[in-house]
């Protein structure tokens, strides 16, 4: 005789039955009775139904369009020259985000630390030493600083030529310039002293107390074109600021009225070892950021591209979609 | 186990094989593709509203990063089915828990420890103050899901499976139940009990196992009987029908075989018994079941039979009922499967499903003292 017994008593085992056993009897195995033993957590299901994936589609259709439009209006109305005007200098095939070049550099000494400035960290091999003293700033970054100058000026249609303020501060990150950034601690005004014992980088003309002997907040380790340099660009072909031409104080002039410019170069920063190029850019910003139309062309591609496929489902839900989610369960 | 059919995907391996892990691969490959090069195509021209471009390396770095965690976090709640309150703890705190930390290391008091190792200093709220950066980020999300949500979308409308109807038709059943009882916070709990058993004791009791039943099991499958149930049994194949336990039964055509009630659990050699004896042993403190059958009949006799089934339900727990009129039966409705409307001409085993209420006439047992759920 087939006996199999179904055991059916054991499966509602009691927690009342537990201590009626007494000292002998086998404690029960069975999970408290909480809502989180027992998976019985209130929670939020949510199903991917036609309902709320196709107008999620078109929603994100209809958001970014437009958004890609002000973005393309925007890049493309900006009045050329009549806000700020921001001279850029740019560097092609020039690799600063070579990993090896990227971590030629010393932070601390950089940040004024005076064990650091005469004990360089050995990230900065080969340019740590010169003649056997320190480098101040040390490392391959600090060394192939740009050092060409660029001059506007405006020839003036009665012959004579207006050279065009350029700013020079004002170009780099504050955190740059106020945290990172910060001479040894020492005399202010007589940079030389502070620096003494090191040497200048190998490639340099000058020391670095002798970037911008005018002005003591402009010397130094914390000189702004020298910060803009050491921020390490991300691509070989990279633009950075180097100048501002602020704008006029009555907004109704230009700052750069049309006519003819000549640009002076003092060239310093040999290029065509590596076969680099330089140029210089002038650009106007809006609070998007300089003309930049890629954006606004890829919110719009995108916009249109959800916007499409939503119709396509749409359509292919309704020709073909299983619509009769109801309680058929087959066995 | 109320779905045993949900088990099949894992056992055929249909959720992870080599096609799927491809699938993963070449997902993988598209979203770091978009999230390289997204973010390339605009930060390589963008500048700050105060001139300085946003091309270095740091920037960058961040706004890669950024976007990479959020994609991945969207990605996950797509993967979610069921967000309880634990869920929505670790998904929104791992993506505070990247904020906090991306801050703190790009904050100045780190710096000034350990300015070599910490040198990203200000990067974080530079960056992430850049209406760009946010735009690009968004850009880059919506890239990399959108196929993911269109794809899912299309599996789900075009070829559920069984877990999906599963789950639509549990949420749509637990809704219902909200909106009729409770006030219907359209959240569901999930239960032990959420449907009815599909498969009652029915098959239980007829494929002639022995069995006890307790006393709570039986009265909780007395008092739901649910239609499903029977088009479970319906579409089942004539498993049982090894058994050939004799013809007999009462039923309602006039050509169809009456169905025995086969409660032995061995297939041969039952015949000749005489009616009134029990085949179903019973136990202490259990209300058992036994089913009475009668002997079979030779095939090809006309049909109109009868059947006597007698149910005794006791206890023999002596505290508190001795006797079976303690327990008032009735059988209120019988069906016969599998009436085909024509003569049967050869032994085929047929069920005779009793729904039967079970009405306590006394108040339930207790034992020691306590009284006991049922």
């Amino acid at each position: 005789m087939m006996a199999s017994s179904y055991n059916a008593k054991d499966e509602d085992h009691h927690p009342g039955s537990v201590g009626s056993g007494g000292p002998g009897a086998v404690k029960s195995k069975k999970p408290d009775n909480t809502a989180f033993k027992q998976q019985r957590l209130p929670a939020w299901q949510p199903i991917l139904t036609a309902g709320t994936v196709l107008p999620a589609f078109f929603m994100i259709g209809l958001i970014f369009i437009p958004i890609g439009i002000g973005l393309l209006v925007t890049s493309n109305n900006i009045k050329e020259f009549e806000s700020n005007v921001f001279m850029y200098y740019g560097l092609s095939n020039f690799y600063q985000n070579h990993r090896r070049y990227v971590k030629s550099r010393d932070d601390s000494q950089l940040n004024g630390d005076k064990s650091s400035l005469l004990n360089p960290s050995k990230e900065c091999e080969p340019y740590r030493t010169s003649d056997k003293k320190p480098i101040a700033p040390c490392g391959a970054i600090a060394n192939s600083l740009f050092n060409d100058t660029l001059e506007l000026f405006y020839n003036h249609p009665n012959g004579s030529r207006i050279t065009i303020h350029l700013v020079k501060t004002g170009i780099a990150w504050w955190t740059d310039k106020h945290v990172k950034f910060r001479n040894p601690a020492g005399n202010n005004n007589n940079l030389s002293i502070v620096f003494q014992d090191t040497s200048k980088p190998v490639n340099w003309h000058k020391p670095v107390y002798e970037l911008d002997p005018s002005d003591p907040e402009n010397n130094g380790f914390i000189n702004e074109d020298f910060i803009v340099w050491m921020r390490t660009a991300a691509l070989p072909t990279f633009r950075k600021l180097y100048r501002v031409i602020q704008k006029k104080k009555d907004n109704m002039t230009p700052t750069l009225p049309p006519g003819n410019y000549s640009l002076e170069v003092t060239y310093n920063y040999p290029v065509r070892s590596f076969d680099g190029r330089k140029r210089m850019i002038l650009s106007t910003i809006s609070w998007m950021g300089g003309k930049n139309p890629f954006l606004g062309i890829a919110y719009i591609t995108v916009g249109s591209v959800c916007f499409f496929l939503g119709v396509v489902l749409l359509i292919i839900h309704h020709k073909y979609g299983n619509r009769n989610n109801n309680a058929d369960i087959p066995n | 186990m109320e779905y045993p059919k949900l088990y099949e995907p894992g056992q055929l391996n249909l959720l992870f094989n080599k096609r799927e892990f491809f699938i993963c691969i070449a997902q993988g490959i598209y979203t770091s593709v978009v999230l390289f090069f997204i973010p390339y195509g605009v930060l390589s021209h963008a500048t700050q509203s105060n001139g300085v471009p946003l091309a270095d390396y740091q920037t960058f770095a961040v706004t890669t990063a950024t976007a990479l965690v959020i994609v991945v976090s969207v990605q996950i709640a797509l993967d979610m089915g069921y967000w309880t309150a634990i869920n929505h703890f670790f998904i929104w705190g791992s993506l505070g828990t990247y904020f906090t930390i991306l801050f703190a290391m790009h904050s100045s008091i780190l710096f000034n420890i350990f300015p070599k190792q910490f040198h990203f200093l200000g990067d974080a709220r530079n960056t992430l103050g850049q209406p760009v950066v946010w735009l690009t980020i968004a850009l880059a999300t919506i890239i990399c899901i959108a196929p993911v949500l269109a794809f899912r979308f299309l599996k789900l409308d075009l070829k559920p499976q069984l877990s999906d109807t599963v789950r639509y038709t549990q949420l749509v059943l637990q809704k219902k139940r909200n909106a009729l009882g409770r006030l219907g916070r359209g959240r569901s709990r999930r239960s032990g009990y959420a449907f009815a058993h599909q498969e009652g004791f029915g098959e239980l009791i007829t494929s002639g196992k022995n069995m006890r039943l307790s006393s709570l099991a039986l009265a909780t499958f007395a008092s739901r009987h649910s239609s499903s149930w029977i088009e479970t049994l319906r579409r089942k194949k004539h498993a049982n029908n090894t058994q050939n336990t004799p013809p007999t039964g009462e039923d309602s055509a006039a050509s169809s075989q009456g169905p025995p009630l086969s409660t032995s659990s061995s297939a041969a050699g039952e015949a000749g018994q005489a009616c009134n004896e029990p085949v179903l042993t019973h136990s202490p403190d259990d209300i058992a079941l036994s089913v009475i059958r009668c002997p079979e009949r030779e095939v090809g006799e006309s049909s109109t039979r009868t059947v006597q089934v007698n149910i005794h339900l006791k206890t023999s727990s002596s505290r508190n009922c001795i006797q079976i009129n303690c327990m008032q039966v009735n059988i209120h409705k019988y069906r016969l499967l599998y009436n085909t409307g024509q003569r049967v001409d050869s032994v085929g085993a047929q069920k005779l499903i009793l729904w039967i209420d079970i009405k306590r006439t006394f108040p339930p047992r207790r034992k020691n003292g306590r009284k006991q759920n049922y």
